[in-house]
């Protein structure tokens, strides 16, 4: 890929982030925003619900009453509002096979939190370790477990421009 | 001396416990998946600070696993938890032991 391949983020004239130049791979990683970001997607739900009290039943107790109704509301309105922008997910008019996304900037924050919710919840599901988060893919993607480390890094791909475009 | 009046009992011996509240911290442990440019960025927009110091607290939890992000009122602690389990990092609040 030449350097003025790669995806990159710009700001257009009405102060919206323009995430250009999406790989195809990376598109595909979007477009099933939809599906991982389900209520019953498997992890999703899991991360909401842990306690920063884990030695102390009462409050425990008392977090799972108060906070986790709203965690799971700051979720729902953050992916709310991402799978609005992916449905307008579109070519590039001069490079069809990649794609173009525009984001609202009140919808950045929203994306950088549901993007961190996906790729934490494949951490999770599949028990990722930091060092085959460092480790090269192999050519042939044969297991789910590669294939979940794939997107995993695909939508952290996304989530880095977003943050440095939002910086 | 007291005063007394008819039909009012007055205390003699009251008891005001005048202790503060037991400071709590907020600790954000390493995991395998988040960005280090994520966590920092994360670190800015909740505690408000500054890049180098984001970044410090961002090291601490990937060399050492674990950082204190803020020490203070419990309730405080609370709303920055939540804040931190919303952005997908895991937090943990303790209370702060007495020397």
């Amino acid at each position: 890929m030449r350097r003025h391949d790669y995806p990159r983020v710009e700001k257009t004239k009405g102060g919206a982030f323009l995430l250009r130049n999406i790989p195809p791979l990376m598109a595909l990683a979007i477009r099933r925003l939809p599906e991982l970001l389900a209520d019953g997607a498997p992890g999703i739900r899991d991360r909401l619900v842990g306690t920063p009290y884990p030695d102390d039943s009462e409050a425990m107790k008392h977090w799972e009453k108060h906070a986790v109704p709203e965690l799971e509301h700051l979720f729902r309105s953050a992916r709310d509002l991402v799978l609005k922008d992916v449905e307008a997910i579109a070519p590039e008019p001069r490079a069809t096979e990649r794609s173009r996304m525009e984001i609202p900037v009140s919808h950045l924050a929203a994306w950088i939190s549901s993007l961190a919710a996906v790729r934490v919840a494949l951490g999770g599901l599949h028990d990722l370790k930091e060092e085959e988060m460092e480790e090269q893919l192999p050519a042939v993607l044969v297991t789910p477990r590669d294939r979940a480390i794939l997107l995993v890094h695909l939508l952290g791909w996304v989530q880095g421009l977003l943050v440095e475009a939002g910086a | 001396m007291a005063e007394t009046r008819p039909g009012i009992e007055v205390l003699e011996d009251t008891d005001t416990d005048t202790r503060l509240a037991k400071p709590w911290k907020v600790i954000v442990h390493d995991d395998p998946i988040n960005l280090m440019v994520y966590v920092t960025h994360v670190f800015m927009k909740i505690f408000g600070y500054p890049k180098p110091r984001a970044e410090r607290h961002m090291l601490e939890v990937h060399q050492q696993g674990r950082s204190i992000l803020w020490t203070g009122a419990r309730e405080q602690a609370e709303v920055y938890a939540l804040k931190l389990r919303a952005a997908q990092l895991t937090t943990t609040l303790e209370p702060v032991e007495a020397a």
